[in-house]
């Protein structure tokens, strides 16, 4: 009696059916977070106003392309180099005591600017005989000592570097 | 207990250890990190990668091949111990690349990765060095690439191959400059013996070893272009900042994954080893299956369908709308229609002739929860105990012979004692391609530790090759020699008399049963000699246990009950019940055939193994059920043919069984499902049996709903939901339950744990498997009548009221007679690839590329005398229908038998267009075993109906493991531990 049958005939949807089902399932969702939902929608309104969502979308759009320029430029020997540099740079940081360099970075700065003011006023040249009868100044004896044990401490580096 | 532990001391604290375990063990017992890359618990120590030596009492040691020892001083961290864990991780990471951020591979599971990452690597001392041209890669294989540029050469995935799976195709070229992984000493991977396991890809440490489904789908970066995408890990390598910062961005992006890709605890359908697994899903997309160590069956393994196998559930052929029969069409429905059509159709018919005009046929592969149901459906609705499952094509006969013997339905115990058992022994079953990761334990203890292994089959199977002793007895005779190895035990006295004086009745029947089982008449009657029976017999004396295997070999057979009770006599007699490493195994064919009949979808049992017959249990389910429930066992799947056939049967409710193909003389059931009035048909996919139906009701397979299966072990095991249903389709549950529903019945079910709550109030097997104790790997087996767990059964008593098993006394049956032009034997069965008539996994591309058709096998020898080749084109004639099909020509068949496997989903092809209708004659089990058939040649040559790629057709390479002994013997080898300290280190 019942023979079997291997065709299925789909129900057709019309368009119009198929999207009364859509917007009955999206109605159902934004019921169940309207709070959310109005949140979001003044978020994109700000977004839109300000200018950022045709930014963000224009962005989108061309991602792959975008994805290559800067992968491109992120290749170039001189951008892995600055990037190498500032890794250096950040381990260096990392590595040193920050209340020590504190202190220095305030003295120089302090020294500095001392020395910037007292530029301005004083016109004279400095001649060599000056130049000597400061090394008896104190402070001036300070820093001179300071930056030849740093000459000196560069220097031993180098050696081991060998 | 506490005299026998040994007390180390770790980093200078105390710890305590059973003796024997190793200092990795130890360390990571509790908890302490430690790097081992290439140490998976499963596989033991290798001892490849170095990176876990340890300084033990001052000498450096590899902490995972290190035994504790009372009084042992060990330290991890010591700066000696760390500067050689430090240069094992730099040789390692010579041989990789970490690009980890667009690595598919990076999902917070990478095992380089998090100990790169733990050990705190900041540069990498020899820089990486590619091994081949990326040209190289092996992308052949369906399922899973290997990229040897990125392999550490640790292998664990050549241990897995040869020691775990033991299918014993990977090896390391140890020679080599540099030495990588290679399949069958190397060949393309699609070329090789590989049999898709998936254990390799699932212990790589890293990306070397991947499954096709994840590449460029895991990342958010790894499905770029490729111009876009080796820029990228160019610019990695250029910059080469310390790892530390390679870490943290992959960190991120690993997190951001965690957010994307659901892991989903599952349970494998495809056979009843009881597999489980996390699935990993991303939307509806299946990402891969991931094991586990904490699954309690498979632990790591799987099979090519666990592991692959998964892609039906996304097809485009499932079925998701309801279906109803008009003229010549199934037109789709919503489901008020459908639902409303089978409650008034089904309602009528039990209003004008009664419930028992009506049967249900439940599955063996829905959950617990939903073969529950069908039976209370079928029982409370309908009030019929007309309602049977699939097991009646396979396994009724195994359970009829335990009963009657032990008292139980089921596997004595679990996979554990099949891995221990001294010897194993398997009777008409192919584990290795039916049970494919029991088989792996059987394989792994007869390799590694001596395991003894006997096959009695027909064809020589995979296991038959490996065993120590393969006999063939004639079709349907296995009987007689089980009675007559008894037999010879007795006569010299290795029956265990203690044993049998206390636990077992009918010693004196029995041994007067077995009279006539000599030697001689069991070698006259199965052929085989007797010099094996004496040799089986001195095998099973001499092991320290024995576990029997059997499959469908024995019970599909007109004496297959009694067969199975032979067996579990021959247990009985030698005590092998009761202890680990003993006792009774019929594997379980399907998931959940277990779980069905335990959950009472059976005509004489309700559920948790009560008889309809049992008036204190009918009260108890009358009573929550508020009906009456008739003391007379319903109709099996055959009777109800039967009935339906004479009219008195007028309907049918048919979930998940396609039964016109699968039942026996399949013309005659296709003739009888035209007849019914009325067929509902609840499944994922037309099969042929829906092609029958009135109406179709789309199911949701077990990705896409939770409930619990029960294994071969009689283990109870949770799945979760990983996937929406697809389209409108539902889960079975929720279907039974409206059609109870518009039938009056007051079901409120919010979900499968009510119902299993409901299981455990009525069943008393089943009291303590509620869902909290299952939750996550937790499992349970049943097998006490309080609900406890119970791996083992039988420990202090069988299951009768005097606790005491009985030797079942019945002579052998003699297989059906046929007139003598049905010259050849149709043996049939499984293959490795394929999951029964193959509805669900010929919808795998990878496995229709490796098989992609039914074929007949044909021995060497007939194929000569027919004048016939691979290829040729066959039709097999039986005096109840014809196939058509291809030949294979093999020598793994002998004489004039053939094998055809059941993968078919055509009528063309479909081996049970073949058998007869003869049944087992005490549970009308199908005795597909015993069918006969001419042939008639069509074409005598043709195209190989298996392609030249399929493993079959390639010869395995066993060796020694991953013998890392030839990798310390490479000259440029520097050791970093120091075992001969002393000896060979002179200054």
């Amino acid at each position: 009696m019942a023979k079997p049958i291997t065709t299925i005939q789909k129900r057709q949807m019309t368009e119009e059916e198929k999207r009364t089902e859509a917007l009955a399932k999206l109605k159902a969702a934004v019921g169940d977070s309207e709070e959310a939902v109005r949140e979001l929608l003044e978020f994109i309104e700000q977004l839109h106003e300000s200018g950022l969502l045709e930014a963000a979308n224009a962005l989108l759009k061309a991602r792959e392309d975008v994805a290559k320029i800067v992968v491109g430029q992120l290749n170039q020997k001189p951008v892995t180099t600055m990037i190498n540099h500032a890794f250096a740079i950040a381990a260096l940081a990392a590595s040193l005591d920050p209340e020590k360099t504190a202190k220095l970075l305030e003295h120089i700065a302090a020294g500095a600017l001392e020395a910037y003011e007292q530029n301005s006023a004083e016109t004279k040249k400095i001649g060599l005989f000056d130049l000597l009868k400061a090394l008896n100044d104190p402070d001036i004896n300070r820093a001179i000592r300071f930056f030849l044990s740093a000459l000196k401490a560069i220097g031993k580096r180098f050696r081991n570097d060998g | 207990m506490g005299a026998q532990m040994v007390t180390v001391t770790i980093n200078g604290r105390t710890y305590h250890a059973k003796p024997g375990m190793t200092i990795l063990e130890v360390v990571n017992e509790h908890g302490l990190p430690h790097p081992q890359v290439c140490y998976t618990p499963e596989l033991g120590a290798i001892q490849t990668c170095d990176t876990c030596i340890a300084e033990v009492n001052g000498t450096l040691l590899r902490a995972c091949a290190t035994p504790v020892e009372d009084g042992m001083v060990v330290e991890l961290g010591s700066p000696r111990a760390k500067a050689a864990q430090k240069e094992a991780m730099d040789r390692l990471l010579e041989n990789h690349l970490l690009y980890c951020t667009v690595c598919d591979n990076n999902n917070g599971n990478c095992k380089l990765h998090n100990t790169a990452e733990m050990m705190q690597i900041e540069h990498q001392t020899y820089p990486y060095r590619p091994k081949v041209d990326p040209s190289e890669v092996d992308m052949s294989h369906p399922f899973y690439r290997y990229d040897p540029n990125q392999c550490i050469a640790c292998g664990q995935c050549v241990e897995a191959c040869q020691n775990l799976q033991v299918n014993e195709t990977l090896s390391i070229d140890w020679e080599a400059e540099r030495p990588r992984v290679v399949w069958d000493g190397g060949v393309p991977i699609n070329e090789s013996s590989c049999v898709s396991c998936g254990h390799c890809v699932t212990v790589c440490p890293c990306n070397a070893l991947m499954e096709k489904s994840m590449l460029g789908e895991a990342g958010f970066m790894t499905g770029l272009d490729k111009d876009v995408l080796n820029p990228m890990i160019d610019f990695v390598k250029e910059v080469e900042p310390n790892y530390t910062a390679i870490f943290a961005v992959s960190e991120i992006e690993a997190a951001m994954r965690e957010q994307r890709i659901k892991k989903t605890k599952t349970v494998c359908t495809f056979c009843g080893v009881g597999c489980s697994f996390e699935v990993w899903t991303k939307g509806r997309k299946i990402l891969k299956i991931q094991p586990v160590s904490e699954a309690p069956v498979n632990a790591i393994s799987t099979c090519v369908k666990g592991k692959f196998g998964w892609d039906f559930v996304n097809s485009e052929e499932r079925l998701t709308k309801p279906l109803i029969r008009k003229g010549d069409v199934f037109i789709e429905s919503t489901w008020d229609e459908a639902l409303d059509l089978v409650a008034e159709k089904l309602g009528a018919i039990k209003r004008q002739y009664g419930g028992n005009a009506i049967g249900f046929i439940s599955s063996s592969k829905i959950s617990n929860e939903e073969n529950y149901l069908m039976q209370k459906l079928a029982r409370q609705v309908f009030e019929t105990n007309n309602v049977d499952n699939c097991s009646r094509y396979c396994q009724s006969p195994a359970t009829d012979g335990l009963f009657r013997t032990v008292g139980m339905g089921g596997d004595s115990g679990t996979i554990h004692d099949i891995a221990s058992a001294g010897l194993v022994i398997i009777i008409g079953a192919n584990p290795a391609e039916g049970h494919p990761v029991i088989a792996t334990r059987v394989k792994r203890a007869h390799k590694l530790f001596g395991q003894k292994l006997i096959v009695a089959d027909l064809r020589r199977n995979e296991m038959a090759e490996r065993a120590d002793l393969f006999i063939r007895p004639k079709q349907g005779t296995d009987q007689v020699w089980l009675m007559a190895v008894t037999k010879y035990i007795i006569d010299q006295g290795w029956h265990d008399e203690a044993f049998i004086r206390e636990r077992v009745h009918f010693f004196e029947e029995f041994k007067q049963l077995l009279e006539k089982y000599t030697l001689d008449y069991a070698e006259q009657v199965t052929g085989v000699a007797k010099a094996d029976l004496i040799r089986i017999a001195e095998m099973i004396h001499e092991a320290d246990g024995t576990c029997v295997l059997w499959g469908m070999g024995v019970t599909q057979n007109t004496g297959g009950s009694d067969t199975s009770a032979a067996i579990s006599n021959l247990l009985l007699a030698t005590g092998n019940y009761g202890r680990p490493g003993a006792g009774a195994f019929p594997l379980r064919g399907h998931n959940n055939v277990q779980g069905a009949c335990d959950m009472g979808s059976l005509p004489a049992w309700l559920p948790g193994y009560q008889h309809v017959t049992d008036d204190e249990a009918r009260a108890k389910f009358e009573k929550a059920y508020g009906v009456r429930i008739d003391a007379k066992p319903g109709l099996d799947n055959i009777q109800m043919l039967e009935a339906a056939e004479r009219g008195e049967l007028k309907a049918m409710y048919i979930i998940g069984e396609d039964m016109a193909l699968v039942d026996c003389n399949a013309n005659h059931v296709q003739e009888t499902l035209a007849k019914l009035d009325f067929v509902v048909v609840q499944d994922i996919f037309l099969s042929k049996t829906a092609q029958f139906a009135d109406v179709i009701l789309p199911a949701a397979p077990s990705l896409e709903k939770e409930g619990t299966f029960t294994n071969t072990e009689r283990r109870i095991q949770r799945f979760y939901q990983a996937l929406e249903p697809l389209g409108d389709s539902k889960p079975d549950w929720w279907i039974i339950q409206e059609i109870a529903k518009r039938l009056g019945a007051d079901w409120n079910y919010a979900g499968p744990k009510e119902i299993m709550d409901e299981i455990a109030s009525l069943a008393p097997l089943y009291s303590q498997a509620h869902y909290d104790r299952l939750e996550g790997w937790n499992s349970l087996c049943w097998g006490s009548h309080d609900g406890a767990d119970t791996p083992l059964l039988y420990k202090e008593r069988f299951n009768f009221p005097d606790g005491k098993a009985r030797f079942a006394l019945a002579d052998w049956v003699e297989p059906v007679q046929y007139p003598k032009e049905y010259d050849l034997l149709v043996n049939n069965g499984r293959l490795l690839e394929h999951f029964h008539e193959g509805n669900l996994t010929y919808k795998s591309k990878g496995i229709e590329h490796k098989f992609p058709e039914v074929f007949v096998e044909v021995s060497p020898e007939l194929a000569k005398e027919r004048g016939i080749e691979d290829g040729a084109l066959v039709r097999l004639i039986s005096p109840y229908g014809r196939v058509k099909v291809r030949v294979l020509v093999t020598d793994r068949v002998r004489g004039n038998e053939l094998f055809l496997p059941m993968h078919s989903t055509a009528n063309e092809s479909a081996i049970n267009m073949l058998t007869g209708p003869q049944t087992d004659h005490r549970t009308n089990t199908p005795a597909y075993k015993q069918a006969r058939v001419r042939m008639e040649v069509i074409e005598r040559s043709g195209k190989t109906p298996l392609p030249r790629t399929n493993p079959r057709f390639k010869k395995r390479h066993p060796q020694n493991g991953v013998e890392v002994e030839r990798k310390w013997r490479r000259s440029d080898y520097v050791p970093l531990t120091e075992e001969n300290k002393g000896v060979t280190i002179g200054g």
